[in-house]
């Protein structure tokens, strides 16, 4: 499998470059993002944002595009649910259901940059962000695509402020806020990062029993990354290897 | 999308269940009955709306499980598919095996009650939170078969089950792992119910893809799950038939509605032919057409498959016989088609009678017997511009 180099990366998040609601607000005038929620302003954020490094303007139409997060348009799904305990069920918002959905995002973002390359939104609570990464490899040594744009998400809502208190040994605190931008590809250039993920992080056995009752060690929130793995992240000016792992999780 | 090789991944396992049939061979046998079951009103679910459904009605709900009836589903053809796959508990040990699935609902915590408590201000029982935690379905075969290889969930909407068998190709192609667990899994639920309704794309009947008098779809739910392998691995080299190519492709024009030209789609079905080994379109013997029976959908496929395969293009939908099943459609209409390269005969387009005056083409009208047939085309469209498009071979 050939290697992984970080291209470009914008992190917000209160770690590193936070960003504002008028910063979200920049932003949906910008990308007409008039009925497109805030899960979604925020995955536009992450690569037009007026706030934060350099991005570049425009990308190959063949660029690949991944959204990562755990939860997802929760709050969007909250809203639908809103509606339907509020009004008769043949009154929904159709405008709230189809944004509800993980990769009304990918979508959008798809539109703004003008890219149609291979897209998708990827879900998960163990290590999504590594599954992402493991998905831009494979699409990359496919040459399924020149770059891929992960975008990563987790947006803040009642469910993630509630987490902590329904979840306390799976939550011990909120999950955080972040948004991030990384473009990816397989050719070193001139600033580029070379990402070092770890590709499997499970340690199985192949014996399990399947009987449908297992639970996760760890709900990693944050995409899986640590505050000092955000931190990393988004050193503009550091070439050094980039050595992500999902334990580092264990210590958000 | 060019690969670097072109090797298949060998099917050496299917399980499957909707409203088909439980397993594979009862699906089988219901693929090919000339009186297909109708749609009813929904019964586990709770709605006053009146649409009629493809619900699977002999698998009790089992409480036991997370990520609700969904997992169940997908529980149940696992389990086929590794029995089919004669793989045993520790036959996966000291293998790489990777897992990739899609779904929209399990990747949703769409729990009303719950969320009515949290409105209110109360704190909620922590237990749909968890289950939702732990019911996601890739995360979850990994735990539950104690694997160690990539786990990935997709949640591309219309078009999950369908990137994921892809992915899955791709992870054998590339030596990632020994065997790929891939598909798909949803369950019928109130909130897509709903939604559907809203957007005014349900049926309120029987749905009729392709037909002049479409009105829209039918929701289902199902779960189909397929095991890969190398085609030159000896497991794999005995699978009657392979994964052969996959494209995937964005529109990038419309939220909810496909570009009306379709130049995704094409984008899509053109990369599944070179990732097949540079296949042209005269090499495909039949399509399983994403076919929900919408005006936009089937006449965007309709264009697409005329400018590329001709006005004899030989297509069908299965969705008039399993309704549209969100996450779980391309993982089983993937498995579908290969039923139908088994049997070398493709049944009719359920319920297409009259071809509308703005389609250029239109689906069988009778089964087709294709003894020769080798090469199987399955396309899946999506809500915000997803396509793919997995090509099947048999060997």
């Amino acid at each position: 499998m050939p290697d992984l180099y970080l291209q470009n990366c914008r992190v917000f998040s209160r770690f590193t470059t936070p960003l504002s609601e008028d910063d979200l607000k920049a932003v949906r005038i910008a990308c007409s993002l008039r009925r497109a929620d805030r899960f979604t302003t925020l995955a536009a954020a992450a690569v037009k944002a007026p706030a934060g490094q350099a991005f570049p303007a425009t990308l190959p139409p063949s660029t690949g595009l991944i959204t990562v997060s755990a939860f997802g348009p929760h709050k969007t799904v909250f809203a639908t649910l809103d509606d339907i305990l509020d009004y008769p069920e043949d009154m929904i918002l159709p405008v709230r259901f189809s944004h509800s959905v993980h990769n009304a995002a990918a979508a959008y973002l798809g539109t703004i940059l003008a890219i149609t390359g291979p897209t998708f939104a990827v879900t998960g609570f163990e290590a999504p962000l590594f599954a992402a990464l493991e998905l831009a490899q494979t699409l990359l040594h496919a040459a399924a695509c020149p770059l891929v744009l992960l975008i990563g998400i987790e947006e803040r809502g009642s469910l993630t402020q509630a987490a902590p208190a329904l979840a306390p040994e799976r939550f011990p605190t909120e999950p955080e806020e972040i948004v991030c931008a990384m473009l990816l590809s397989t050719e070193a250039t001139a600033g580029s990062r070379r990402v070092i993920h770890e590709r499997h992080p499970g340690t199985g056995t192949g014996t399990g029993t399947g009987t449908g009752t297992s639970q996760p060690a760890a709900a990693a929130c944050t995409l899986g990354l640590s505050e000092a793995a955000i931190r990393q992240l988004a050193e503009s000016d550091n070439t050094a290897d980039l050595r992500l792992s999902p334990e580092h999780a264990a210590d958000l | 999308m060019m690969s670097t090789t072109h090797n298949l991944a060998g099917v050496i396992g299917k399980g499957m269940i909707s409203t088909l049939g439980n397993t594979v061979a009862e699906t089988r046998g219901a693929l090919y009955q000339p009186v297909p079951r109708l749609p009813e009103l929904p019964r586990r679910v709770a709605t006053t709306l009146s649409l009629p459904v493809f619900e699977v009605a002999d698998l009790a709900p089992d409480t036991g499980i997370p990520g609700g009836f969904s997992l169940q589903l997908l529980r149940h053809a696992l389990r086929e598919a590794l029995d089919d796959a004669k793989l045993a508990g520790g036959d996966l040990a000291g293998k790489r095996v990777g897992v990739c699935m899609g779904t929209t609902v399990a990747c949703q915590l769409n729990d009303i009650p719950f969320y009515a408590t949290l409105r209110s201000g109360a704190l909620p029982p922590a237990r749909p939170l968890n289950n939702y935690i732990a019911g996601n379905p890739a995360e979850w075969i990994r735990r539950e078969l104690g694997l160690n290889g990539p786990a990935l969930t997709i949640s591309n909407a219309c078009s999950s089950g369908a990137d994921a068998i892809g992915i899955g190709l791709l992870w054998i192609r590339q030596g990632l792992c020994d065997l790929v667990i891939a598909g798909g899994t949803d369950e019928l639920n109130r909130v897509p119910l709903v939604g559907f309704n809203a957007l005014g794309v349900c049926a309120p009947g029987p749905c009729r893809p392709f037909d002049a008098d479409r009105a829209g779809l039918n929701l289902g739910e199902a779960a189909g799950v397929v095991i890969l392998a190398p085609a030159d691995a000896a497991a794999g080299d005995r699978a009657v038939c392979a994964v052969a190519g996959y494209g995937n492709s964005a529109d990038a024009f419309h939220i909810t509605q496909p570009d009306p030209e379709g130049h995704g789609l094409e984008r899509a079905i053109r990369l599944s032919l070179d990732s097949a080994g540079m296949i042209q379109p005269g090499d495909i013997d039949f399509i399983n057409a994403h076919g929900t029976g919408t005006p936009a959908n089937d006449r965007v496929e309709a264009i697409v498959f005329h400018r590329l395969f001709g006005a004899a293009a030989r297509f069908l939908s299965t969705k008039a016989l399993t309704g549209h099943t969100l996450g779980a459609a391309g993982a089983i209409e993937c498995i579908l088609t290969l039923l139908m390269l088994e049997e070398s005969t493709v049944p009719a387009s359920m319920r297409f009678e009259r071809l509308a005056a703005d389609m250029p083409c239109g689906p069988l009208r009778s089964p087709c017997r294709l003894p020769a047939a080798q090469w199987a085309l399955s396309t899946s469209l999506a809500f915000g511009g997803a396509n793919s498009a997995l090509v099947m071979r048999r060997r």
